[in-house]
């Protein structure tokens, strides 16, 4: 098995199902990941990545499917023959054990000598800069410390996969920040392989390679942040990653062109849409084009009002509403020369056809909001 | 005004309340240094010559040192056993778990003179009346549901995830049992252990059927000295044995207190 880019694939999951209780939680899941890459699986809670993790690292049995570490299945193996590290949302260090000790307990499980075992736990609490806290207890340290702590443990052993399941998800938003760069460090420094898991976007984005969008227990789509952004291949993963306006409108394939309501697109080179029918035209806020005053007949372009102008520092946040009712929003960076618009103003809204992206117009899938068993433990 | 005289009302009652249960208990103490040779309340001599005469007796002795080896007996199987059920019903999802629940505490509400019945026949046949094997065997079925709650309490409080943490880290599950789970479980266990033991050390009923006159608990030497002879000697005796249990309790009270910290 290879991967795209040709290297050997250290982790494949093939075709994973699991149910509770009769739901489907994970539904034909499967991905690959190559040696040293970062993959996060992104989605709303309950939407099945955690699962996907927990069975990764044994904590669940797959109903069906496959998890190939190296080529070896995993399926069989217990928890602790898989030799997979993990880092939990709540840390999960042992409470009654110092820093150090957190850290050389899986040395000491494999075996490794008592004063080893401590050699190795310090120089890997040195790596995440706690070399001073080696005898506190979990408790005596930050939240931000005791997921050092965390990540600590779970890489000192050189396990063959990674798996973070919301590890950041406890701390504030600064922090937060500090500690994806952190982790990114860390993860590189090593060349670990790493599954993370995360509901949040910007996160993903920061310290992905790769992102998988999960919806309703599915993969939706796995790309890097750029495929995912620029060439999403559903309405969920154009509305779940950044902002994006939607139009609603029928493909003519003949005219080469999709028809609105009150307006007229081409259809973007890029657009892998056939065939005549409903169609969706997803515009990103920062592709449109916002000018005052109402324009000449063309394609490409929408009349409205602006009703809400937001300053944001960097750029200008408009909320325009256009002929047929919708709202849309447009953002403008601030450039010194741009023309700055008040609500009530009228203006015509512009696009390029090769920065829009034509889906077909299935019925918008709502986010998953549906509780799930496993993820509700975890963050409980 | 008025919540100031609820309150001081309210007070008032919980301090009779409070005297009612412990004022019996505590009537003892006062009789145990008792100057004249009849049990009852000191008027104008007091003495510790009762408690020379307990500690330098070699029958109390006797009893108490079997009290003791009783006491620990039962301490050491009940809190085993009691650790290893309470775990498997906190966590189990077997077949009979509901049934096994009930087992273990039925001791909890069936009269422990039934209990003492049944243990004293089995016992006779069995050749385990008169030791303190039999006796500390039939305080961990009295002793056992004390152990059960408290440790159960303190696992269903656990989280999990430092089990399944271990398991990641490469712990195989007797290990994960043994280095994590066990010692997140400790002052639930120490405190199932002050039980057991205070259930022991004050266990009269089943200790008369199963005692013999070598071997006999303190309990139990007072029963009879309170029926053949009524001394003093019996509200020092009293007075310990008082003394011992509320020090199991202080301690109890101690952990948790440490625990809260």
């Amino acid at each position: 098995m290879t991967t795209a880019a040709g290297t050997k694939a250290e982790l494949e999951v093939v075709g994973l199902h699991k149910q509770f209780n009769g739901v489907p939680v994970v539904n034909d899941v499967s991905l690959t990941l190559r040696a040293g890459e970062f993959l996060t699986m992104l989605g709303p809670s309950g939407s099945g990545k955690t699962t996907t993790l927990r069975m990764i690292a044994g904590f669940e049995h797959p109903d069906r499917g496959e998890i190939r570490l190296r080529g070896q299945d995993l399926t069989a193996l217990p928890v602790y023959e898989r030799g997979i590290g993990m880092v939990f949302q709540n840390y999960a260090l042992f409470p009654h054990l110092s820093a150090l000790r957190n850290i050389a307990f899986p040395l000491e499980m494999r075996g490794v000598g008592r004063t080893e075992a401590r050699r190795r736990a310090m120089s890997a609490l040195e790596m995440v800069e706690l070399g001073s806290q080696a005898k506190k207890l979990p408790k005596q340290l930050s939240g931000g410390q005791q997921q050092r702590v965390a990540l600590a443990r779970a890489i000192v052993f050189e396990p063959d996969i990674l798996l973070m399941d919301e590890p950041l998800g406890a701390l504030d938003k600064r922090l937060r920040e500090t500690m994806q760069l952190e982790i990114m460090r860390i993860t590189r420094e090593v060349g670990a392989t790493v599954v993370y898991v995360t509901h949040d976007q910007e996160e993903a984005l920061v310290m992905s390679d790769r992102i998988a969008i999960y919806n309703q227990g599915r993969i939706e789509q796995i790309g890097t942040a750029q495929d995912l952004y620029e060439r999403p291949t559903s309405l969920f993963v154009a509305d779940f990653i950044g902002e994006s306006n939607v139009l609603t409108g029928h493909a003519e394939p003949g005219n080469g062109v999709v028809r609105g309501a009150t307006w007229v697109a081409d259809v973007p080179s890029s657009a892998t849409v056939t065939g005549s029918g409903p169609v969706s035209l997803v515009v990103r806020p920062e592709m449109l084009r916002i000018a005052s005053g109402a324009a000449p007949e063309g394609r490409n372009r929408l009349e409205g009002r602006v009703q809400e102008a937001i300053y944001l520092g960097g750029v200008r946040k408009y909320t325009v509403r256009v002929a047929d009712g919708s709202l849309l929003e447009c953002r403008v960076p601030r450039t010194g020369t741009e023309s700055v618009l008040d609500p009530g103003d009228e203006v015509t809204l512009s696009w390029h056809p090769d920065q829009v992206v034509l889906l077909p117009a299935a019925e918008r899938a709502e986010p998953a909001e549906r509780a799930e068993p496993a993820d509700a433990g975890a963050a409980a | 005004m008025r919540p100031v005289l609820a309150k001081s009302l309210l007070g008032l009652l919980s301090l009779l309340i409070g005297l009612f249960l412990i004022l019996p208990t505590l009537f003892v103490v006062p009789m145990s240094f008792n100057g004249s040779s009849s049990l009852g309340l000191p008027t104008r001599n007091w003495t510790t010559h009762w408690y020379t005469t307990v500690f330098t007796s070699s029958q109390w002795g006797e009893a108490a040192w079997t009290s003791v080896q009783v006491g620990i007996l039962t301490v050491l199987l009940a809190t085993s056993l009691g650790t290893l059920i309470a775990v498997a019903l906190a966590r189990g999802t077997f077949r009979g778990r509901g049934v096994l629940q009930a087992l273990v505490l039925s001791p909890m509400i069936i009269p422990v003179v039934v209990v003492a019945i049944g243990t004293y026949m089995n016992f006779v046949a069995w050749g385990l009346t008169g030791s303190v094997l039999g006796l500390a065997l039939a305080h961990t079925v009295l002793a056992l549901p004390f152990v059960v709650v408290a440790v159960s309490a303190a696992a269903r409080q656990l989280d999990q995830t430092y089990e399944l943490a271990a398991a990641s880290l490469g712990a195989r599950p007797r290990t994960v049992f043994r280095r994590i789970t066990l010692p997140l479980l400790a002052p639930g266990v120490v405190a199932g252990a002050l039980f057991a033991f205070v259930t022991s050390w004050d266990e009269v009923v089943v200790a008369l059927f199963l005692s013999s006159p070598d071997v006999r608990t303190m309990p139990v030497l007072m029963w009879t000295q309170v029926r053949s002879q009524v001394s003093p000697e019996l509200a020092a005796v009293g007075t310990l044995l008082v003394a011992v249990s509320m020090l199991s309790v202080v301690g109890l009270h101690l952990l948790r207190k440490d625990q809260n910290a």
